[in-house]
């Protein structure tokens, strides 16, 4: 019965306390607060409260929480894409065939006792089969009449399959699979035709399995990382598919059509690491090299048209995120725009989508810390030159 | 020899200065919000990885939704809604596949994942204890009270978050005292 006659004011207290109160309610609780002491209790109680829930201790959020962001938005435009397309169906589907292909081989190594024993392709009908979609759907969308699953082989041929020739398993069908085929001894990197499975390139043989692939938007170009044998490096490559877009703009390139480009040498290491990104119309791939030498991470660029890689960042800590697509220039007379964090120990939101802006090319380029831009042509704004170094990474083309 | 050089970029193709806004009146909310909505959906689930997980959610989702934002509309409210909405949609998803009772967790019920005693003695911050005091009140009343207290936001405020009117909000903001003060007292604390 007590609980009935205080409630009223107990409410009225609560709103009090953030100034939610008319004033004829603001003269009822007065009123009644000079009267009663189990109400003037509650008062000093839920102050104490509100003090106390005020206080709680501020964290910091994630540092890749930007990061994150702009990938959660760049990956959603694949949310209307079937799995095969997604990026990540590229990397989770070439991990998996990645393991069986290993495992296959270490069996019949382990089995035969010689590496001259059957080919993996006999031992397993599924050798190493990769999905390779474009990171930016839009203009490899399947037309609304494209066949669907059912119609599509789920499978490349396995039954007449030579042994040079293992079928690629996969369902339903990509663009193109990079294939990894051999014994440990003599494997061979194939690109293949997603339905089909037919081969229609050769690249040359790597050192290590491939660990993430890359279909330009305009079917031009696949970009790949391979492992570098037992050396802890990887090695990024661009092979030309085709002359001719299967959409979009022509972008000419002096390589020729079957030509590997070799761009960069790179620790291995993390998801950042194996993430390549093209632009909308395929004329630049954006990605990450971990200098072997420890000077760190930089963004680099591949510009198909002039067939070579290009260094974006030499801060030892850049990444690059995506690829968007040309914007209006904006008005500053720096090429590139990047933020620095202020403290030791707090890095600001908009660090993560530190953009690297150009007249007319915007590339993000997550970064963990601090970041400055340069050398070379472009400049910073709001930056302190740090940690430049006088040799550039990358390699020579193949 | 790759060489840093003049990077050839093209012409653009496609240029639009809605898109360009757009990206910059985004990335201004994420450095404005980012912060506290993560502190707030941090509260809301004590647990960081999730609140990272349903701050970006909701990040994203806000991006989506950008457009839909009018000048009569309150960002703030707005984005604390889709955090508010996203948080309590991945309470419901754990809650599904919890094996434990279909109550609101609460001191008598809540499993103790704390570590021993003489470590919870030392860990026992005040900041902990408020957060475990937090955790013990119904969903909507931990809401309602972080909202009003920790973002100090109005009980029309709260109701454009919650979905609730202004008379709503102030009942449920009294009864969500009412709660945290028995569970403050339940954590040590006087009054």
């Amino acid at each position: 019965m007590n609980m009935n006659r205080h409630e009223p004011f107990e409410e009225l207290i609560s709103a009090s306390l953030h100034g939610d109160l008319t004033p004829d309610e603001r003269g009822r609780l007065d009123a009644h607060l000079d009267t009663c002491e189990q109400c003037r209790s509650t008062l000093a109680s839920f102050s104490d409260q509100r003090r106390i829930v005020a206080g709680l201790r501020h964290l910091a959020p994630p540092r890749d929480l930007g990061a994150r962001v702009r990938t959660g938005i760049e990956g959603g435009s694949t949310a209307g894409l079937p799995w095969w397309r997604r990026p990540t169906a590229l990397f989770g589907g070439l991990g998996g065939a990645l393991a069986v292909v290993g495992g296959a081989i270490l069996a019949v190594v382990l089995l035969n006792g010689t590496p001259n024993g059957p080919e993996v392709g006999n031992a397993s009908p599924s050798p190493s089969a990769a999905v390779v979609p474009s990171t930016t759907p839009q203009p490899t969308l399947p037309p609304q009449g494209s066949p669907p699953a059912s119609e599509a082989p789920t499978a490349a041929p396995s039954v007449d399959a030579s042994p040079s020739e293992p079928s690629i398993a996969a369902s339903p069908e990509p663009d193109v699979f990079l294939a990894l085929t051999g014994s440990f001894d003599n494997l061979a990197l194939t690109v293949r035709d997603g339905r089909s499975g037919e081969t229609s390139d050769e690249l040359e043989t790597p050192a290590g399995e491939p660990i993430a692939a890359a279909l330009s938007p305009d079917g031009q170009w696949l970009a790949y990382i391979t492992v570098n044998g037992l050396s802890g490096f990887n090695q990024v490559h661009a092979i030309r598919l085709a002359d001719v877009p299967d959409q979009g703009p022509f972008i000419d390139s002096p390589v020729a059509v079957g030509s590997t480009v070799l761009l960069g040498n790179t620790i291995a290491g993390g998801p950042f690491l194996e993430q390549m990104s093209w632009s909308s119309e395929g004329r630049y791939l954006a990605y990450t090299l971990a200098d072997p030498g420890g000077a760190g991470t930089d963004a680099w660029v591949f510009s198909p048209s002039d067939g070579e890689p290009h260094q974006v960042t030499n801060v030892g800590n850049a990444y690059a995120g995506s690829a968007r697509p040309p914007r209006q220039p904006r008005a500053t007379s720096s090429r590139f725009r990047t933020l620095r964090r202020t403290s030791p120990l707090v890095i600001r939101p908009t660090l993560a989508l530190a953009r690297l802006t150009t007249s007319s090319s915007r590339w993000s380029a997550p970064t963990t810390r601090s970041s400055s831009i340069g050398p070379g042509p472009w400049s910073s704004s709001g930056t302190s030159g740090t940690s430049a170094r006088q040799a550039p990474r990358g390699l020579p083309r193949t | 020899m790759a060489v840093p050089g003049r990077i050839p970029w093209g012409v653009p193709t496609v240029s639009s200065r809605a898109a360009d806004a757009r990206e910059s009146e985004f990335a201004q909310l994420f450095e404005e919000f980012s912060a506290p909505i993560y502190n707030y959906v941090l509260r809301m689930v004590s647990d960081p990885d999730r609140a990272a997980d349903i701050t970006q959610d909701t990040f994203i989702k806000a991006y989506r939704k950008l457009d839909t934002v009018t000048e009569s509309t309150s960002t703030r409210s707005w984005l604390y809604r889709i955090a508010t909405n996203t948080a309590i949609d991945d309470m419901r998803r754990r809650r599904n596949v919890t094996v434990m009772s279909d109550d609101e967790p609460t001191f008598a019920n809540r499993a103790d994942h704390r570590p021993g005693p003489e470590a919870q003695v030392m860990a026992a911050t005040l900041d902990e204890r408020v957060q475990r005091a937090l955790m013990s009140l119904r969903a909507n009343h931990r809401q309602c009270l972080l909202l009003s207290d920790l973002e100090d936001m109005s009980a029309q405020q709260i109701g454009e978050v919650m979905g609730l009117s202004y008379g709503a909000v102030r009942t449920l903001l009294c009864r969500a005292r009412g709660e945290m003060r028995r569970a403050l007292g339940a954590e040590g604390f006087a009054r």
